[in-house]
């Protein structure tokens, strides 16, 4: 029946929109996985087509096999009507083919237009080797009226925040008169109102007739923003959809394969007494000023706030990886000082980072190396390490953390973002901290992988452990929280019970000092 | 687009590189690069050190300290050096060959194998 | 016997796994396997090739120089391997050496000697002296390391200035008594003894005492790496400095430490080259750092940081001995082995590089 309905609605479609991009059967085997197994993929002219999955459903496998970074091992990609084989990302954005990449990689010592045409930088004249200051500029800047984007073209990249940077990536797309732009991720970095600055490029493209690959986790801009959805699980095709008649829980559904019946799980912890007090705390060298509030035993405290409000800063100086200008932290009544990471992990603190790969993992490293390293003090027999203790403790670690590897000696790397996450958190957990910090716990996770976080982090509130929990994710900090700070400008805008308040009132206290 | 409030210092303090990667980090070609680059270095290795070792054998120096000259030789690996003259030089005695300027270990000439390059120093001695 | 059951077992799993692949990706398998390999490719045919060559290569006198030469040359390139796993390098370690051994040399004259540089001086007990060039050594790398890990300057940098500054060193401290800068021997038969002894004979060739020190340091070593908390320390902060500092880890110590470490190895090496080669000149020591970073590259130590092992060093050290013992043997000069050196390390940097590649 549903299956009748899906080729009606197909019929219909494509006798509306001519189609750009077919990937038929697309087939690609690592190592003992099959990541793709005969993938279809159709992206109209002037839709919005949402690519959905769990982390490994092969998402990005499949956009790797598009831009020839994997060589697929079968299958055909047609780009209107004439089949193509991509060897590079170049080639593919020579023939109108963007990506919008997750994690940008600019030169950011260079300014926005030098990104912007990097590599093909317009020339004074004909034959002349000498680029073309003002020419760059007024194309640059031609490119941002249309987009609408308020960015001088002058300004070097690393002075502008990331949301900015991924703007300018949009427009470099743009630049190419790329048909197909695929963006993977876009909004994870980026505040509301940025977000509907997004969408209104992306709708103007749509209108222009480009067809556009929207990869995301979050269901509430895929039902906003997309025509139709694409949904993968385990390397294979399970749906495609019109996204006007489906539901969260519907894609859901599609995406695990099981009825998620709760985003969160039902909250079991029980609050006792104030654990932590901060008193006018401020950084020496970032915006954080005058924060002070209290955390209480088995409580989980959201800090919520837009990207750059000082979340991010204030677990640090708490923590004492940041310079702290001043400032009282009191712990049980007794002051601590947190001077460094190691000061503060005697005192029963633990921080898992906002960076997954850049300050959390030890990529080359094997699992059980990353889950013990904070922790190598407790796995000694004598002066030296003891390989049982280290496995033991690893072993509680995959155990209690429901990590998913083949081995302990199984590089962190090949594991997907979930797991590396949870083996972060093993090996914080393994410290035997009183106070855990975290910072956008579930950023690029799955969905079925957040749930099990914020299982961890509730079962952990339950033990009588203060959770301070950094996220840009509105629906998460009030489905998980008891009470939620809010940050603007580096200072501390207000304080919200999660249980009566809305979305609406912490945005507005997030705009407060921006 | 209003996030310029953002201070330069906090940008700036995000922006500093972080040693991540090691060496390799900046690394950026495709696996077919590498592999001919890789190659044509190989190459390059096993050309070079097949012309030298056909070009092979130690240079042996003679230092007569103020006797008479005699040139340096070519020696092959475990033979003996192939000069038979001995040096002379006005009111001194040739006394033999020696590897040190004291004059302290003597090398046989006509005995002792050649396993590297050296130079060996004449001993005289004053005549009566 | 287990653990060759365990390696059994582990082999067939990379067959099957091998098997279970399609066409495409069990000829880049191979294509990896040939290339990660290369240079041991290489120095295996190159060794067929001289013992086919020179006969005499493989006799036992021949091979127990190469054991010797090895474990002369194995304490500097443990202590600059773990430089290495930090994304360093230590360039300053040839003239420590070189500086060491002229001081262990100049300490332990015989006393009825000549052109002794301290007259007055009687023989120091050996272990007086052994203290004071590791401690001379780990004063240099204690340097190092302060620089590297306070400044975060890079190794490369830091260790070139401090190679020059010991070579001042080495050239003032030669110039003391009447010494006038001239090569130091006449050693004490004691050290000589200590160091050059037999330790035991296979086929009447003798084994000098020290194989075993150069044993001793390799097995204290791989303790330090792999079963001491600094030591797991030492490979995180080689693979993220910054998850390291957020982990709880020392950071600053942990990269003093091993430069000290890695001083104190050389200071050893200086004590034993001291006796090997029985006169020490400004020249001692020169570019031993070149033979330790190309042996570790090729022993899998790689620059990416964060990775390598005690046995992938000793298996470096020893085949490069060995090519460099064989090409002795085929008569190149020394002066040319530079040249081969040279390429060796490009060779093997180049396959390491390839190696850690990112596969986007």
């Amino acid at each position: 029946m549903s299956e009748k309905e899906k080729n009606i609605d197909n019929v219909r479609q494509e006798n509306e929109k001519p189609v750009l991009l077919r990937m038929e059967n697309i087939e690609k085997a690592f190592p003992g996985v099959k990541a793709l197994d005969k993938v279809n993929l159709t992206v109209k002219a002037g839709t919005v087509h949402a690519l959905m999955g769990e982390n490994g459903a092969g998402k990005s496998t499949l956009m790797k096999c598009l831009f020839g970074v994997y060589s697929k091992d079968g299958g055909k990609i047609y780009l209107e009507g004439k089949e193509i084989n991509f060897k590079n990302s170049k080639e593919a954005l020579e023939n109108g083919v963007a990506m919008v990449h997750q994690e940008l990689n600019q030169a950011l010592k260079r300014n926005v237009m030098d990104n912007m045409w990097l590599g093909r930088f317009p020339k004074v004249a004909k034959g002349v080797p000498i680029t073309s200051e003002k020419k760059m500029y007024k194309a640059t800047k031609e490119v941002f009226d249309k987009l609408e984007i308020n960015v001088d073209p002058k300004t070097v990249m690393s002075r502008m925040p990331v949301s900015q940077r991924q703007m300018v990536e949009i427009a470099k797309a743009v630049s190419y008169n790329s048909k197909v732009i695929v963006f993977d991720e876009p909004t994870s970095s980026l505040t509301e109102e940025e977000v509907e600055h997004l969408f209104r490029i992306i709708n103007m493209l749509r209108d222009q007739g480009c067809g556009i690959i929207y990869i995301s986790h979050k269901m509430a801009e895929i039902l906003r923003i997309s025509d139709e959805v694409t949904i993968m699980r385990d390397g294979k095709w399970i749906a495609t959809k019109d996204a006007k008649g489906l539901t969260t829980d519907e894609i859901i559904k599609l995406m695990v394969g099981r009825e998620l019946t709760n985003l969160y799980p039902p909250k079991t912890n029980e609050i006792g007494d104030v654990l932590l007090d901060v008193k006018d705390l401020s950084a020496m060298y970032s915006k954080l000023s005058d924060v002070s509030f209290s955390a209480r035993k088995g409580e989980i405290l959201g800090v919520a706030g837009l990207d750059g409000s000082g979340r991010t800063e204030l677990l640090e100086n708490i923590f004492g990886v940041a310079t702290r200008k001043s400032g009282k932290l009191t712990l049980d009544g007794k002051p601590i000082r947190n001077r460094n990471s190691r000061d503060s992990i005697k005192n029963g603190f633990a921080l898992l980072t906002e960076e997954r790969r850049a300050t959390g993992i030890f990529s080359i490293l094997n699992i059980r190396e990353n889950a013990t390293i904070s922790s190598l003090g407790k796995c000694r027999s004598g002066p030296l390490l003891s390989k049982k203790k280290l496995k033991k403790s690893t072993d509680w670690c995959i155990d209690s953390m429901r990590i998913k590897t083949p081995s302990q000696e199984t590089k962190i790397r090949s594991l997907s973002g979930g797991n590396q996450q949870k083996v972060i958190l093993g090996r914080w957990l393994l410290t035997e901290p009183t106070v855990l910090l975290l910072d956008e716990p579930t950023r690029g996770i799955d969905v079925g992988a957040k749930y099990e976080i914020y299982e961890l982090i509730i079962d952990l509130a339950a033990k009588g452990k203060t959770v301070i929990m950094v996220s840009s994710e509105m629906p998460e900090l009030l489905g998980v929280c008891d009470r939620i700070l809010v940050m603007s400008g580096g200072r501390l805008a207000g304080e919200v019970n999660a249980a009566d308040t809305t979305q609406e009132e912490i945005m507005a206290l997030a705009a407060k000092y921006a | 687009m209003e996030e310029n409030k953002n201070t330069p210092a906090a940008e700036e303090s995000k922006a500093v590189p972080r040693r991540k990667g090691g060496l390799y980090a900046r690394v950026n070609m495709s696996v077919k690069t590498a592999n001919i680059l890789v190659t044509v270095l190989i190459a390059a290795m096993i050309i070079v050190t097949v012309y030298i070792v056909n070009h092979n054998g130690f240079t042996v120096e003679f230092d007569t300290d103020g006797g008479s000259r005699i040139d340096s030789v070519k020696v092959m690996y475990s033979e003996t050096v192939p000069v038979t003259e001995e040096p002379v030089k006005e009111g001194w005695e040739f006394t033999g060959w020696y590897t040190d300027p004291d004059c302290t270990d003597s090398f046989d000439i006509e005995e002792d194998p050649v396993t590297g390059s050296m130079t060996l120093y004449a001993g005289w001695e004053k005549e009566e | 016997m287990s653990a060759a059951i365990k390696r059994k077992g582990r082999l067939s799993a990379r067959l099957e796994e091998f098997k279970a692949k399609s066409g495409a990706d069990k000829r880049r398998a191979i294509v990896d396997l040939l290339f990660n390999n290369a240079m041991y490719i290489i120095i295996v045919i190159a060794i067929i090739y001289i013992a086919i060559q020179v006969p005499a290569f493989l006799s036992t006198s021949s091979i127990v120089n190469i054991i010797s030469l090895t474990a002369a040359k194995l304490p500097i390139a443990l202590g600059i391997g773990g430089a290495i796993v930090l994304t360093g390098t230590d360039i300053s370690a040839g003239r420590c050496v070189g500086l060491t051994a002229c001081i262990s040399a100049a300490l332990l004259q015989m006393t009825n000697y000549a052109n002794k540089i301290f007259p007055e001086l009687e023989v120091m007990p050996l272990w007086i002296v052994l203290l004071i060039v590791i401690a001379v050594g780990a004063a240099v790398g204690l340097v190092n390391g302060f620089f590297v890990a306070k400044f975060k300057l890079h190794p490369f940098i830091v260790t070139l200035s401090t190679q020059l500054i010991v070579y001042g060193l080495i050239l003032m401290f030669l110039m003391i008594g009447s010494n006038n800068g001239q090569t130091l021997s006449g050693l004490d038969e004691s050290y000589t003894n200590f160091v050059k002894g037999t330790l035991f004979r296979i086929d009447g060739v003798a084994v000098p005492k020290y194989v075993l020190y150069a044993i001793i340091l390799t097995a204290l070593m791989w303790l330090v790496w792999n079963k001491t908390k600094f030591g797991k320390n030492m490979f995180a902060v080689g693979s993220n400095e910054e998850a390291a500092n957020v982990s709880g880890v020392n950071v600053f110590w942990t990269i003093v430490i091993v430069f000290v470490i890695a001083g104190a190895m050389y200071g050893i090496t200086g004590f034993i080259e001291g006796a090997r080669i029985a006169s020490c000149s400004a020249n001692t020591g020169l570019n031993y750092e070149s033979d330790a970073i190309a042996a570790c590259v090729i022993g899998g130590v790689s620059f990416v940081g964060g990775t390598g092992k005690i046995s992938g060093i000793v298996i470096g050290v020893f085949l490069l001995q060995i090519i460099f013992v064989g090409l002795n043997f085929l008569s190149v000069d020394q002066n040319l082995l530079y040249v081969i050196k040279g390429m060796i390390i490009l060779v093997a940097c180049a396959i390491d590089m390839r190696k850690y590649l990112a596969r986007k």
